[in-house]
């Protein structure tokens, strides 16, 4: 007899062992594909149109099959617990050990055949159940080709990621001498790493309030993603939602499914060896190897008594009840994990010192968050340390759009959204460091003063403390790039109009500030495929009114983003204090342009070719990348006022018959008797005098245009223009008069230039 | 032959084997006793590669047994709770080792569960624990290897059995030079089965022995010597154990046999006799020489 023989009969053997666990994998996917194909081919008689039905159909079927699966995936999980503790359960009984252990065949030879065993357990009736499900689909009118091609690349990925947990398992099964216990070690193993980087960014933003998931650096979502994914099932998941269809761009698989199979082969390799070294009188204890168990006793100890120490600190905010969480969380998983690993209740409190110094370490990792003991928050490089920086000032760039359209697979156009962390962070790069520095040591200190404020209580920064006392206040990000290449960030959330102004003001007219924040002003003219210019008000908001500059020649195009630019650029904080857009400007690309006609085309033809976007995409595509045009921009206004684009008068084609004014009734002197507890009380009252108008008309300036200058000072009431004319207001009926309600504008007012006859009426 | 040296095995901080040094010739019946907890069990356990000693070394044949397919196939082992598949028959499980064991005698596995009147396609989970013994048996002996390892096997079979069993092994043995390597904590039932014996207690061994030799160099003498005579003056023999009832001495004598009846007959007692001690007493015997009460350890 061969050894290939004997090795193929031991898998046969050991098939025969398992074919409970076949039968019940086997069931499961025969209800979950050919089922599920046959159940919800009914569906396609619903329709009126038989091709649409079909098409539905057809769609459902796909995504059923695919790889974006969440029923599969679970199934998935299942089927991994099941096939990898059984592969190996003999191992937990001593009978078991004795007879498989005491025949002439080597672990290695039986380790290859029941883990081979245990995927295609799995692996057989799976892929029959889905081709039986394109069998049911096919025969159903879907088609052939694409079904198959779906199925396939499901079939492909699932298996793999059913691998990587498959594998898990088998470690698990390894370690552990018992099949519960083999189970809480698989638990271990996938949820381990997921909640000790959860636990660690809790930590971070919880205690450290300089700290921001989201930005650059060893601490950043991209480093710390990572951790989560030291999970075969978070791998799986994170895979699964990378792949997801929102943007229906085939996400490129190869090297995750290289990467899942190589750590496949390793925990493969791993578990091989471990079987080698495992001693057979593990059988029926807790774990197989006596040095695994302080490392994975101390380690959740430490990260339960650390969760739960979090947990009763945000609950009161009191370290006294941290360290009753420490102690009391820690204290039960120490317990609880030596009954486990002694299968005894009496031994609950052994190993006392490491509980003790699991217990000190995690007070201590709580006290040195809790007190900054590291000085976090007061990180402040030298200015000879710092080769360059990147800074986001959410205030000077809330209205920029950072994104780009996209053409998808199916011939239809969207905008992709990036982050603004995305563009930023890559391309800034800052050098005047000490300016910088100037404007982090303000945030430091303002962090510092809010130190003793409790985290939760007081939900600290806010619009409403600008509104209190009329500062700025702006949530700053800067990233720093150290002489050494390492990128250390900090957040800042603090008045930037105090005593960080001056260098704000200077880093905000910095040419490097400006091109790292603001796309167009790192445009090329060759990039620019047509220019859009938004001058006058148009009822639905969605440029009805927008000037296309078509026909414009590329250097005609290049002269234009050039004088933009500079103008814009030139621009200082002053003057946008004062100044209002009047108009807006978009550089528009070749692509944003056919974006644009395609969705027009749709529009016009009733979204026949693709009736499911009729909600989607357009407004999103079309009011993105415009930027201010400033009264100041006397070269771009020329050129576009060359071009027959009509600059100026945003408004001046509104037929304003009333105006009304909205007045937050928060200030007691002010208001008098209009004076309300409650901060949200409103007091409003209307302007219907011609001449009155027309003098507000002088100052106004459209809201959305305001939007554009994050600087702008404005009185702090709410201006809305309405076109309707109504001899009483107050009998005024909602449902009536619906559609003149929806014609209201809302305005600002500059600050310091307000009529006084309208404070006179606030009075 | 299987050889132990200097073998060893703990858990955590028992010592369940220490030190063992033992060597089983081929073609006997070994017997391997001593009371629970002695290490029989473990001892068999290295033996058949399922433990692997702490220290020292189990050769069969001179290789090392622990992961060695090879001396692996020399042996066929039934453990104290032998496995069986679940709901298994005794003909799956001869298809098992006809797998594993490639000079597995299939005939000869139908022709002993005939013998036994054991049903092939009957569950074995439905059968009793002598009858599951007894296919363990079974298997053992058809799987055709140098070497079986009964560990606690005849315990649960009854005497009929016991001898059917007995039988096949020395028809084994005659045959094909079968090795049974025999472990049990009751002396009886290895009496008329064993060649040599290995007294194993807390780990070590105490004695190692053939039992024919042990057999042919101790005897009981009854005798009532003549008046005014006393065991002390009988020269020529080694007597080991003196019991005395009025003048009805019971003597406890080593040497060879023809030696003991020839100083006998010259010292010319009122009457003597001379009976076969039974593997009980020259237990009791020859422990009693090493310091230890055998009854407290075996029975």
């Amino acid at each position: 007899m061969t050894s290939k023989n004997l090795f193929f009969k031991l898998m046969k053997e050991d098939l025969k062992r398992r074919v409970w666990a076949v039968a019940l994998l086997s069931l499961g996917f025969f209800f979950f594909y050919p089922v599920v194909a046959a159940f919800t081919a009914g569906d396609i008689k619903d329709y009126m149109d038989y091709a649409k039905g079909l098409a539905e159909y057809e769609q459902n079927l796909v995504r059923w099959l695919s790889f974006n699966s969440g029923m599969t995936v679970f199934l998935m999980m299942v089927a991994a617990l099941i096939c990898g503790l059984s592969s190996f359960s003999f191992l937990n009984s001593k009978s078991k050990v004795d007879f498989y252990h005491g025949i002439p065949v080597r672990r290695e030879k039986l380790f290859v055949a029941n883990f081979l065993n245990g995927i295609l357990m799995l692996a057989i009736p799976y892929g029959i159940c889905q081709l039986l499900a394109v069998l049911v689909g096919v025969s159903n009118g879907a088609s052939f080709g694409r079904l198959c091609q779906v199925a396939l690349a499901a079939y492909g990925l699932h298996i793999t990621y059913f691998i990587l947990m498959y594998s898990t398992v088998v470690v698990a099964a390894m370690l552990t001498g018992h099949l519960v216990v083999g189970f809480l070690g698989t638990m271990v193993f996938a949820s381990y790493m997921p909640m000790a980087t959860g636990l660690l960014v809790a930590y971070l933003s919880s205690f450290f309030r300089t700290y921001s998931f989201h930005l650059p650096g060893l601490l950043s979502e991209r480093v710390l993603v990572h951790g989560v994914r030291i999970s075969p099932i978070a791998e799986y998941i994170y895979q699964l939602s990378r792949n997801g269809e929102q943007y229906q761009v085939p996400v490129p698989m190869a090297g995750a499914v290289l990467t899942a199979w190589g750590v496949s082969l390793c925990l493969a390799a791993l578990s091989c060896f471990l079987y080698r070294k495992r001693p057979s009188e593990a059988a029926g204890k807790a774990m197989a190897f006596p040095v695994t168990c302080p490392v994975i006793r101390i380690l959740l100890t430490m990260l339960s008594a650390l969760g739960l120490g979090l947990f009763f600190y945000t609950m009161r905010s009191s370290m006294g009840w941290a360290v009753f969480g420490i102690l009391f969380g820690g204290g039960i998983c120490h317990c609880v994990v030596e009954i486990i690993y002694h299968f005894d209740f009496k031994k609950l409190f052994s190993h006392k010192l490491q509980l003790v110094c699991c217990l000190g370490v995690s007070l201590f990792v709580m006290v040195v968050f809790r007190y900054d003991l590291l000085g976090y928050d007061r990180y402040l490089p030298k200015a000879g340390q710092v080769r360059e920086a990147a800074v986001h000032v959410d205030r000077a760039s809330n209205w920029v759009s950072y994104g780009h359209t996209w053409s998808f697979p199916d011939g239809h156009y969207e905008w992709v959204y990036d982050s603004y962390d995305d563009y930023i962070f890559q391309n800034m790069k800052y050098h005047d460091i000490e300016n910088l520095l100037a404007i982090a040591s303000v945030g430091i200190e303002q962090t510092e003063n809010r130190r003793d404020r409790t985290i939760y209580r007081d939900g600290y920064y806010g619009e409403e403390d600008s509104l209190e006392d009329g500062t700025i206040w702006s949530q700053v990000e800067i990233c720093y790039t150290l002489n050494s290449g390492r990128m250390v960030c900090r957040v800042y959330h603090m008045p930037i109009d105090g005593k960080a102004w001056p260098a704000m003001k200077k880093m905000y007219e910095d040419g490097e500030f400006q091109k790292g924040t603001f796309p167009l002003m790192t445009m090329e003219a060759e990039q620019v495929g047509s220019v859009r210019y938004r001058g006058k008000y148009s009822k639905g908001g969605y440029g009805e009114n927008e000037v296309c500059l078509e026909n414009l020649s590329q250097e005609e195009r290049g002269k234009l983003l050039e004088a933009y630019q500079k103008e814009f650029m030139a621009m200082t904080v002053e003057e946008l204090e004062k100044e209002a857009p009047v108009g807006l400007i978009r550089f528009s690309k070749m692509i944003d342009e056919e974006a644009i006609r395609w969705w027009k085309q749709q529009e016009t033809n009733g979204y026949k070719d693709y009736p499911s976007y009729r909600y989607r995409g357009w407004r999103d595509l079309t009011n993105k990348d415009y930027y201010p045009v400033y009264s100041s921009f006397t070269e771009t206004i020329r050129l576009l006022k060359e071009q027959g684009a009509e600059v100026g008068g945003y408004l001046d084609e509104l037929d304003v018959r009333a105006v009304q004014v909205r007045v937050p009734q928060n200030d007691k002197d002010a208001y008098g008797d209009y004076y309300r507890e409650d901060d949200n009380a409103i007091k409003y009252f209307y302007i219907r005098d011609p001449e009155k108008i027309e003098e507000l008309r002088a100052i106004w300036v459209y809201n959305e245009l305001g939007y554009y200058n994050p600087f702008y000072r404005e009185e702090e009431v709410e201006v809305s223009l309405m076109i309707w004319d109504l001899e009483n207001l107050e009998d005024w009926d909602y449902e009536e008069h619906q559609e003149e309600w929806n014609s209201s504008v809302q305005v600002l007012l500059p600050k310091g230039q307000t009529p006084e006859y309208l404070w006179e009426e606030q009075r | 032959m299987i050889e132990a040296v200097n073998l060893t095995k703990r858990f955590d901080d028992l010592v369940a084997v220490d030190n063992i040094n033992a060597r089983i010739r081929d073609g006997s019946v070994f017997g391997l006793i001593g009371t629970n907890g002695a290490g029989k069990s473990t001892f068999l356990r290295m033996a058949a590669g399922v433990l692997k000693p702490d220290g020292g070394t189990i050769t069969i044949e001179g290789m090392e047994v622990f992961e060695n397919e090879e001396a692996k196939k020399r042996f066929f082992y039934i453990s104290d709770d032998q496995y069986f598949f679940s709901n298994s028959t005794p003909r799956d499980m001869m298809a098992y080792y006809q797998i594993v064991y490639p000079s597995f005698d299939k005939e000869r596995f139908h022709g002993l569960m005939r013998s036994f009147g054991l049903d092939e396609n009957r569950k074995i989970n439905t059968f009793s624990k002598g009858m599951k013994k007894q296919v363990s048996v079974v298997c053992g002996v058809c799987a055709g290897t140098d070497y079986l390892f009964c560990d606690e096997t005849f315990d649960g079979l009854d005497p009929v059995m016991r001898q059917a069993v007995k039988s096949i092994f020395a028809n084994d043995m005659q045959e094909r030079h079968l090795t049974p390597i025999i472990a049990s904590h009751n002396l009886r039932e290895l009496e008329d089965i064993c060649d040599h014996v290995g007294l194993l207690h807390k780990g070590g061994i105490l004695l190692s022995k053939d039992l024919d030799e042990m057999k042919m160099n101790i005897h009981k003498v009854q005798c009532v010597l003549a008046d005014g005579m006393e065991p002390e003056e009988l020269t020529g023999i080694e007597i080991i154990k003196t019991e005395r009832r009025g003048r009805l001495l019971t003597l406890t004598v080593r040497g060879d046999l023809n030696r003991v009846e020839h100083t006998m007959q010259m010292v010319n007692p009122v009457f003597y006799e001379t009976i076969p001690l039974s593997l009980e007493e020259i237990f009791i015997s020859e422990t009693e020489v090493v310091g230890y009460d055998i009854k407290k350890l075996i029975f």
